[in-house]
């Protein structure tokens, strides 16, 4: 088959997929909304906390303190913060990192006397928290839009995982303004801790 | 198993002066893969993607590949910086020839290979049309998107989920994260404007 053609016939293949559109998934609950891995119910339940001058000096205090209020306040799920200490196990940061996303979290365990990176199926020790604000300048992210980064981050940090964006939920990932957990994100918190 | 997968890791550290440390390395087929979970623009159409890429490119990788970070405090983000060259040059003041640096979003560390959002790194083997935008320092160039900026024109098979726990499950995917179908719509928009 000749070059033109082979292009011609993965374009109709693609063409094919496209018009078949695209299938939405249903909320996700229970297990099923967390990673493999993650912190342990007792980390949860008191977890360190330490914020970099960087987050409150690129404008993202404000959500931070939100977003620990959120999670720390639901009822019926034992999460908690405390303050940073020696060894903190949930650090928030906030700069350019290049890519091109807007956030995201990077998990770690323990290695000997040092923290090397875990897999989302592994048991986690500590927890960076990245808000990549270039990218959200670049993109023109709103205040909003930003506060649901922040919160949706901290949403990770727990271990939940994204949620289909036909749901209701602030772990989609995307340009959206929630500013807090939903409902749906609440009762998987409260089934998970 | 093919070839590329077969070879040990290695690296050849060429170091060059004001530039990143540039390793040429494959990944091991044993590595442990590890797709973390980013927040992010979602492109519904190739013409929303296209407001963010003041350069798209048709490109095959050269066959080298360093590591390069962004710091903030004592935050790393990591990524591999790859090389390739541009075959056509569909927008952007590049030329056809030239050698690009593109940051991709996956490398291989502590004995796993990291990706955001099921990100396969690319190979010898593909044709990529590759959306891109300067980093901010103007250093390099870095895929609009993440996984939506990087379509391999040499692969017809549509994109599905893979929980991939070894990187040999990978062989042949360009993508294997959840947004499948997303990326299968986005791809066949490219490859129509893109793939003749």
């Amino acid at each position: 088959m000749s070059m033109k053609n082979k292009a011609l016939s993965l374009s109709v293949a693609m063409g094919m997929m496209a018009g078949a559109g695209i299938a939405y998934a249903a909320p996700l609950s229970g297990s099923a909304a967390f990673f493999g891995g993650g912190l342990s119910a007792t980390e949860v339940s008191s977890m360190s906390y330490y914020q970099d001058a960087s987050v409150g000096n690129l404008g993202y205090g404000t959500f931070a303190s939100d977003a620990k209020a959120d999670y720390d306040g639901i009822s019926s799920a034992n999460i908690g913060y405390t303050s940073a200490g020696s060894d903190p196990m949930i650090r928030a940061f906030a700069g350019n990192y290049g890519l091109d996303f807007a956030g995201i979290i990077d998990p770690f365990k323990r290695g000997g006397t040092s923290y090397v990176s875990a897999g989302v199926n592994e048991g986690w020790d500590m927890v960076q928290i990245r808000l990549n604000d270039y990218y959200m300048d670049y993109y023109g992210y709103s205040t909003a839009n930003r506060h649901k980064t922040t919160v949706h981050e901290f949403g990770h940090s727990l271990g939940l995982m994204h949620q289909d964006s036909a749901t209701d939920s602030v772990m989609k990932q995307g340009l959206y303004t929630y500013t807090n957990p939903t409902s749906l994100d609440i009762s998987n918190l409260q089934w998970k801790y | 198993m093919k070839k590329y997968l077969a070879v040990a890791f290695a690296a050849t550290v060429l170091s060059f002066a004001g530039v990143s440390a540039v390793q040429t390395y494959t990944a091991s087929a044993d590595l442990t893969v590890s797709s973390v979970e980013a927040d992010y623009v979602v492109f519904n159409s190739l013409e929303e993607m296209e407001k963010y890429a003041p350069i798209v490119v048709e490109a095959k990788f050269n066959g080298k590949r360093g590591l390069k970070e962004w710091k903030v405090g004592e935050s790393v983000q990591k990524a591999s910086e790859t090389f390739v060259e541009i075959k056509k040059v569909h927008k952007g003041d590049v030329k056809k020839g030239q050698t690009l640096n593109v940051y991709e979003p996956a490398f291989t560390g502590d004995g796993l290979y990291q990706a955001i959002e099921g990100y396969n790194l690319m190979d010898e083997k593909g044709k990529y049309v590759l959306f891109l935008r300067p980093d901010m320092n103007g250093e390099g160039y870095v895929l609009v998107g993440m996984y939506q900026g990087k379509h391999d024109l040499n692969i017809t098979e549509a994109a599905t989920q893979v929980n991939a726990h070894s990187f040999s499950e990978l062989e042949g995917k360009e993508y294997f994260g959840d947004m499948a179908g997303q990326f299968n719509k986005l791809k066949g928009e490219v490859v129509a404007k893109y793939g003749k």
